[in-house]
């Protein structure tokens, strides 16, 4: 398994609708700087940067290569990633794998994305296939709004239930300084009576569209023990992708094989047979509410059909048998290149136990994931040793 | 990193979309110097240098953009191993790939690679 890697310190940005006050590079900056200084390192002290974007929503090219002082690639190696709702997680596993190996012992991780310069749903679009999937499927509402549907014919999951996990997305958002939307008010019946956007989905059963970047500064053991008191070390990665055409299998979408089969791998890995008891908390890419009680099916937390049963028991609420995306989720905050990064960075402040007023009591083990498209699945466990 | 100096270069593919970038790049590679670029822009190959530049053609003569980095790489894993047809260069045992990307070559990568046997 190559050499022991941890993350050692986090950078977020102030996620929010339209930075108009920054530019790329200026918005890269904030969260840089934030982890070096998290570390209390320079840049100096970075061997290589690994970096996540997906330009598509920005609307043009290689915003990474303009943008490169701002995050610090200046004449070091560094590598772009660019994979969809999984390029946070992706570049993280990036970053471990070169650690891991032996050929950088100090490197940076970022993503981030400035949906405001561009047009994300119409990139969303296509990504479809072009005859039967585009003109019902537009954007990621439509995709999500077809999943919720097979999703509550396969689960019987009701409206309410997936309003209660909008209710515990934004109001854990309120104990997160840098969520998007912090809404300490909303109720179930606010959510059930919002916009209808693509049926079943209602305007706050969905993830918002942010402006923001994160940062991670990875390292291998020695200066992990050294930067950090309590590094988050990475215990195992594993991703997983199947066909994305969605006309071949009507239960493809509620039953997400690359999440069973990416979290399968790593709870093998690192020995987890029961992951509602073992694991300590969750951050998970869940980009609509229908989605997450589809996620929590698939990651093993309970049987087949009993996702809403989860989320009316509280099982996943800060107080619960495990809590699920403190951060307030990506129902919460949404800046898709950096989203994914986001889930590990709030799995990791957990685990170093510097999450603030989110923090859970002894988290030993978190799990992390990135979802893309309908299709494609990261996942990471980090651990306290 | 390598441990070898330019002159062992036997094969070089570089990823050049223009004709004055491979003029460039070589010249950054350490492959020639600029007071030579004259001749080597006259020569074939680099006639007058020992390392061959862009037997395949390179990407001058085909550059489907995003994969002209992987093509030049497998191009000199060809050279080296042996199999790379009537564009063979004769016991070539050192060999460099290079990709390059942004309108002005703002990002570089280069690799090296020898024969198992050399």
């Amino acid at each position: 398994m190559g050499r022991k890697v941890a993350i050692v310190a986090t950078g977020q940005t102030k996620h929010t609708a339209k930075r108009l006050d920054v530019n790329i590079r200026e918005l890269v900056t904030e969260a840089v700087s934030k982890a070096l200084s998290d570390a209390d390192l320079r840049i100096e002290d970075i061997d290589a940067v690994f970096i996540g974007n997906m330009e598509p929503f920005e609307g043009f090219m290689f915003p990474e290569l303009w943008s490169v002082e701002g995050w610090g690639g200046y004449l070091k190696p560094s590598v772009k990633f660019n994979t969809g709702g999984t390029v946070g997680t992706t570049t993280v596993m990036g970053a471990y794998y070169y650690v891991a190996a032996g050929l950088y012992d100090n490197v940076l991780a970022i993503g981030f994305e400035k949906q405001s310069e561009g047009h994300t749903q119409a990139a969303i679009t296509t990504v479809g296939d072009p005859i039967w999937e585009r003109t019902m499927m537009a954007g990621a509402v439509g995709n999500f709004a077809v999943m919720a549907s097979t999703y509550i014919h396969e689960s019987g999951a009701t409206p309410e239930q997936a309003a209660k996990v909008a209710v515990k997305a934004r109001r854990n958002a309120c104990n997160n300084e840098y969520a998007h939307l912090q809404m300490p008010d909303i109720t179930v019946e606010e959510v059930m009576a919002s916009q209808v956007l693509a049926h079943p989905i209602r305007k706050l059963d969905m993830c918002p569209q942010s402006d923001g970047a994160v940062a991670l500064v990875i390292s291998e053991e020695s200066r992990a023990k050294k930067l950090a008191r309590q590094p988050a070390w990475i215990r195992a990665v594993a991703t997983a992708h199947e066909q994305q055409y969605m006309g071949d299998s009507p239960k493809r979408l509620a039953i997400m094989r690359s999440q069973i089969a990416a979290s399968q791998k790593v709870y093998k890995a690192v020995g987890i047979t029961n992951p509602i008891k073992e694991l300590d908390v969750a951050e998970i890419y869940e980009v609509a509410t229908y989605a997450e009680m589809a996620m929590y099916e698939n990651l093993g937390f309970c049987e087949r059909g009993r996702g809403g049963k989860l989320i009316d028991e509280g099982t996943t609420a800060m107080d619960g048998e495990l809590p699920v995306n403190p951060s307030g989720g990506v129902l919460s905050t949404n800046p898709i290149g950096a989203t994914a990064m986001i889930r590990v960075a709030e799995a990791a402040l957990q685990v170093m136990g510097k999450a603030d007023k989110r923090q859970l009591p002894k988290v030993r083990t978190a799990l992390a994931t990135g979802y893309g498209g309908n299709a494609w699945t990261d996942a990471l466990i980090l651990g306290a040793s | 990193m390598a441990g070898i100096v330019p002159d062992q270069l036997d094969v070089a593919e570089i990823s050049a979309r223009y004709a004055h970038e491979e003029l460039l790049y070589g010249e950054a590679l350490g492959l020639w110097k600029r007071s030579d670029v004259s001749s080597v822009s006259q020569s074939k190959n680099g006639a007058g240098q020992r390392v061959k530049v862009n037997p395949s053609g390179g990407a001058i003569s085909g550059n489907p953009t995003t994969v002209a980095g992987l093509t030049r790489t497998a191009e000199v894993y060809l050279q080296l191993s042996g199999r790379a047809g009537e564009h063979q260069v004769k016991d070539a045992t050192h060999g460099l790939a290079h990709g390059a990307a942004g309108l002005c070559g703002q990002s570089q990568m280069v690799i090296v690679m020898r024969r198992g046997d050399a």
